[in-house]
Parts: structure tokens; C-alpha cells; sequence
């Protein structure tokens, strides 16, 4: 018998705004020990939340890029457990009236198309840290991520393989950073994932026993995670056990998941209502004022770079799954350039300095404007490609005007007839012998000379100008 | 509804309260007749009512701003052990 993994992800991703969910300590990551706290975040008797605004339109952005229904009522619940990142013992979250629910999100595996259904998407505020290597028995407690917001994806169990949740992962992400509500710092936590894994028998409509496995921090540790739980799963089948519902913890260094909790002792969360908090209202108006502010997104980006600049599907992809790219593309389009030509730059030339340097394009000297005048510059004969290259080199690194680049390293391209045909004819008196080989029909005599007339003009000459003069001369 | 041992000590686990030594066994009646008082609830006929949510008072937000947070010693003022401007706890390591 065959076995099939169905896949469930739970996506939890820190929502960028300034300040934190309920108060207006700092939501930005790596302040100095307990220095981003208050009252409110480190759960202190008689403080009250109040909700960030932003935290409401953010996560509605995301529902509307994922197409969910956005509720038109919603109410933060209390999740109660005991840990000691979590200093009121209960997590401010969504239970059963959740900011959106019934999304689809659709994406491509391997250019075959794929649809995940979203249960929900819901509002929530991030535990705080425990660092552990203090002492042997004792840990820290770092407040300063409690409170920031967090929106929790709960998908339906759509995924059927490690490659599929990647793929998944990997267009979630795309898609937060496009619509600008997370850093996607997955080195920072900025998105983080549960897995919920089950195997059945292939054509089974059945749903087999579901293992959860947390701590998974990284996109290539949930498809080592999936990989896992899936053959360990089907091995206990097939020599005749049965899995057990529990939490099992996914451990990327041993490569190997064990028990965390099993169904005994399986959290009982009590939800209720925050009694604290008021109900969330998001009107028609609302929503459709977030609506007109979303950008394009990557897959409409894909579509147009294929249907109306002609760019090949796999630049096309490497352009639209990379926000800043699209976005530079996007602006030397309407700056006039052409689309194709800016592509090839990008994931030529410019992708090499980026890999050599370590640099976002917008962390590089480079504009869009500054790219389209270089480009001009070439297309006009004015540098050559070559040095074109080197002045893109300068501009990356330091940024500036491509014409004051141009004539502090000297690179101007001579194509002024006058100016090649007196060199043209220095060199053909210089090279009696060549020329003569030439006229008796040896062609390579032709490139020797060609090559002088660019010696003699220190590169700068316009090679097909030469190329045509001399001819016309010789001829 | 009737109040069990065992569901009070699932409460107890919960709140983390240690259940030994025979303190609960008393809690059984006494609980009992709290949540009977409660059930007295269950009386009334809601059928006509829908599952609502009271929007009479909604919609309190702040807006995205940062403020200072407060100085560390104050927030740390509380705890019963502290080290290297952290919380220090049991280690606990799920």
C-alpha cells in the first residue's frame, strides 16, 4: 500500500508595525535586554490593552491578498496557559470570531498550479524570549517581543507533499513583503511555522492521525521536518502500529522529531472573550479603502511581464518573486526603458554585484533613474557596452550621475566620423603590408586592422563606426 | 452538572495547584453548588436570540505611535530574581 502525507501549516508571521499590538512600547527587534517593556506588555495588574489600529489593517491586507472574507465582527479572546514568556499567563489572540476567514491562496509548484484553502487569518500578540544559556538551571526572561503583533495563517489540510509546503512557505512570504506587513527576517523570527502532518492510504478520503511538530524556523527545516514525520509515520503503519496524536518538537540539528505533549496531556486553553478589549468592527468602507491600497501583487506581475513585455517565464519569475526588483523594473518601464533589456541588467550584470557584495538593490547606489540614463547612454552609442559595465560598477557601489561617471573615468565612446577616419588613416599608413594583404582577399588582415583603429584610439572608438569606415576607405 | 474529583483535579493541573493531601476533597460539594447556582442560567429561554456581539461600544484603537517604554529597574522592581537585566527562572525547556 501506498501512503499519501496531507499537510496542514500554521503561519505565524511579526507584523511591522512601530509601536506593539496593545501599547506603545517598540515593536522593533533587538533592543537591549527588557528595555522595550511597560506595564501593559509585561502584564501588570491593572493595565489595559488598546489595540493598534494598523495591526487590524494589516492583517485585513493580507486576508484581501489571500482572498478571505474579511468578518465585519471580531473579537480578541484570552488563550490561557502558563509559560514564563508569557507574563500574564494568558495570550491576547482570536478564538472563534477570527479578522478573516475562508481564503485561498493560490501559487505554482514546479509551474504546475496550486490552491490551499486558508481557514483563517488571525490577530495576535508574540510571547517574549527565554534565553537559556544563562546557567545550567536558570533562564531569562527577555520581555521585549511580547506584545509585538503577530497574524497566525491557518491553512486547511491541502498540502500533500514537503515540496508543495515549501512552495507555499515561499509564496506567503513573497507576499507579505509585496504588501509591506513583515520584515521576513526568517533569521530574526520574523516568520515562524507549526506543521500538522497525517498519511493515509493513497486514493483514501479519510484523514489518518495528526502529529503537530513545532519549532521549525526556517523554509528548508519544514520540508526536513515534513520528510521526517512523513516516513516515520508510514513506517509505524506499515509494520503495523498506529500513530498517536501528539505534539511532537522538530529538532533541525539531530534531524529527528520526539514527544513534546501527547493527547493526555494536550492543552486545554480555556478561551473566553478579553473582557478588556471591544469588539472589532471593519465596515464595508473600510475594508474597500485597504483594498484600493494594495499593490500589485506577484502573480499579476508574472502574467504581465510574460503578456505584455515578452520576457521570458523563468526571468519573468526571478523578477516578480523578488519585491525590489519588480519594484526597479516597474519604475524604469514608466521611466521609458525597455522591459526586456532592464531584466537582462537585473539578472545579469547587476544580480552579479548584488551576489559579489552581499547588498539589497536598494541598499546599493543604484536608481532606477540612474540605470535608465546608462541605458540611454549605451543605446546611444555614447559609451560602449563594456563600459557601460564598469560605470554600472561605480554606480552600485557609490551611486551618481552615469555622464559625471562617464568623463571622470574617460569612457566616451568616440563615433564622430571626422574624428575615426583620421585614426583610420594613420593606421593605414602604419600598415602598408595589412592593407595590402586585405586587397589580395585575406580577411583576417580586416580584424588586425580593425584592431589597430581601436588600439589607436584607446578602446574609445565605436566599433561598428570603425567597422564601417574602413571598410569604405579600403573597398 | 456534577463535579467530579477528577475534574477538579484537571482544573487544579490547570491553574497549577497542587492537588495533594487531601485539600480538594471537601471542594467537591462546594463547587457543586456554584456551578448549580450558575445553572440556574440555563433557565431562561434564549432559542430567540442570535449569537451576537454587543457592538454597542466598539472599535477603540491607538494609533501606531512609540512611546517611551518604561526604564528597565521599575519594570524589574517586582521580580523575585533578576540577572543581567533578564527575568531569572526555574530553567524550563520544552
Amino acid at each position: 500500500m501506498k501512503y499519501e502525507p496531507v499537510i496542514g501549516l500554521e503561519v505565524h508571521a511579526e507584523l511591522k508595525t512601530k509601536s506593539k499590538i496593545f501599547c506603545s512600547c517598540s515593536a522593533s527587534f533587538g533592543g537591549d535586554i527588557n528595555t522595550h517593556v511597560c506595564p501593559v506588555c509585561s502584564g501588570m495588574p491593572g493595565s489595559l490593552p488598546v489595540l493598534n489600529k494598523k495591526v487590524v489593517e494589516y492583517a485585513v491586507r493580507m486576508g484581501l491578498a489571500t482572498n478571505c472574507d474579511i468578518s465585519a465582527v471580531s473579537v480578541m479572546a484570552r488563550k490561557n496557559y502558563f509559560y514564563p514568556d508569557l507574563p500574564k499567563a494568558y495570550q491576547i489572540s482570536q478564538f472563534d470570531k477570527p479578522l478573516c476567514q475562508n481564503g485561498r491562496v493560490d501559487f505554482e509548484v514546479d509551474g504546475e498550479p496550486k490552491s490551499v484553502r486558508l481557514t483563517r487569518i488571525h490577530i495576535e500578540e508574540d510571547a517574549g524570549k527565554l534565553l537559556h544559556e544563562a546557567s545550567a538551571d536558570e533562564s531569562l526572561i527577555d520581555f521585549n517581543r511580547c506584545g509585538v503583533p503577530l497574524i497566525e495563517m491557518v491553512t486547511e489540510p491541502d498540502i500533500r507533499s514537503s515540496a508543495e509546503a515549501k512552495a507555499f512557505l515561499e509564496h506567503i512570504k513573497t507576499t507579505l513583503s509585496y504588501l509591506d506587513i513583515c520584515d521576513c527576517k526568517m533569521e530574526e523570527g520574523s516568520i515562524r511555522c507549526d506543521v500538522n502532518v497525517s498519511v493515509r492510504p493513497e486514493g483514501s478520503r479519510e484523514f489518518g492521525t495528526r502529529v503537530e511538530m513545532k519549532n521549525i524556523n526556517t523554509f528548508s527545516g519544514a520540508v526536513r521536518a515534513i520528510d521526517y514525520e512523513v516516513s516515520r509515520q508510514t513506517e509505524l503503519l506499515f509494520e503495523g502500529g498506529t500513530v498517536e496524536q501528539e505534539t511532537r518538537r522538530w529538532d533541525d540539528i539531530k534531524l529527528e522529531n520526539y514527544t513534546m505533549r501527547t493527547k493526555e496531556d494536550a492543552q486545554d486553553y480555556r478561551y473566553f472573550p478579553d473582557p478588556d478589549l471591544l469588539p472589532i468592527e471593519v465596515t464595508d468602507e473600510w475594508v474597500e479603502s485597504i483594498r484600493e491600497s494594495l499593490p500589485e501583487l506577484p502573480l499579476s506581475k508574472l502574467r504581465r511581464y510574460i503578456g505584455d513585455y515578452g520576457i521570458p517565464e523563468k526571468d519573468a519569475r526571478l523578477i516578480a518573486e523578488n519585491k525590489s526588483r519588480a519594484d526597479f523594473l516597474d519604475k524604469c518601464e514608466k521611466l521609458g526603458a525597455d522591459a526586456k533589456t532592464v531584466t537582462n541588467w537585473l539578472l545579469g550584470d547587476i544580480a552579479k554585484l548584488q551576489n559579489d557584495s552581499g547588498k539589497e538593490l536598494e541598499e546599493s547606489g543604484l536608481t532606477p533613474a540612474g540605470l535608465c540614463a546608462l541605458l540611454e547612454l549605451i543605446g546611444s552609442g555614447k559609451i560602449s557596452g563594456t563600459a557601460g559595465k564598469k560605470v554600472l560598477g561605480v554606480i552600485f557601489d557609490e551611486g551618481g550621475d552615469p555622464l559625471k561617471i562617464i568623463e571622470k573615468l574617460g569612457l566616451y565612446q568616440m563615433s564622430g566620423q571626422d574624428e575615426i577616419k583620421s585614426i583610420i588613416e594613420a593606421v593605414i599608413k602604419e600598415n602598408e603590408k595589412s592593407v595590402a594583404d586585405y586587397k589580395k582577399g585575406k580577411q583576417t588582415a580586416f580584424g588586425y586592422l580593425i584592431g589597430q583603429c581601436m588600439k589607436a584610439s584607446k578602446g574609445k572608438a565605436n566599433p561598428q563606426v570603425v567597422n564601417k569606415l574602413l571598410k569604405e576607405i579600403l573597398d | 452538572m456534577a463535579i467530579t474529583k477528577k475534574e477538579i483535579e484537571h482544573v487544579a493541573k490547570l491553574a497549577r495547584l497542587d492537588s495533594s493531601g487531601g485539600v480538594f476533597d471537601t471542594l467537591s460539594a462546594d463547587m457543586q453548588s456554584i456551578v448549580a447556582m450558575v445553572d440556574t442560567l440555563q433557565e431562561l429561554d434564549l432559542s430567540a436570540m442570535e449569537d451576537s456581539v454587543d457592538l454597542s461600544r466598539k472599535n477603540v484603537f491607538r494609533s501606531d505611535e512609540v512611546l517611551s517604554s518604561f526604564p528597565r529597574d521599575k519594570i524589574l522592581k517586582n521580580a523575585p530574581s533578576q540577572e543581567a537585566g533578564g527575568v531569572s527562572v526555574p530553567k524550563i525547556v520544552e
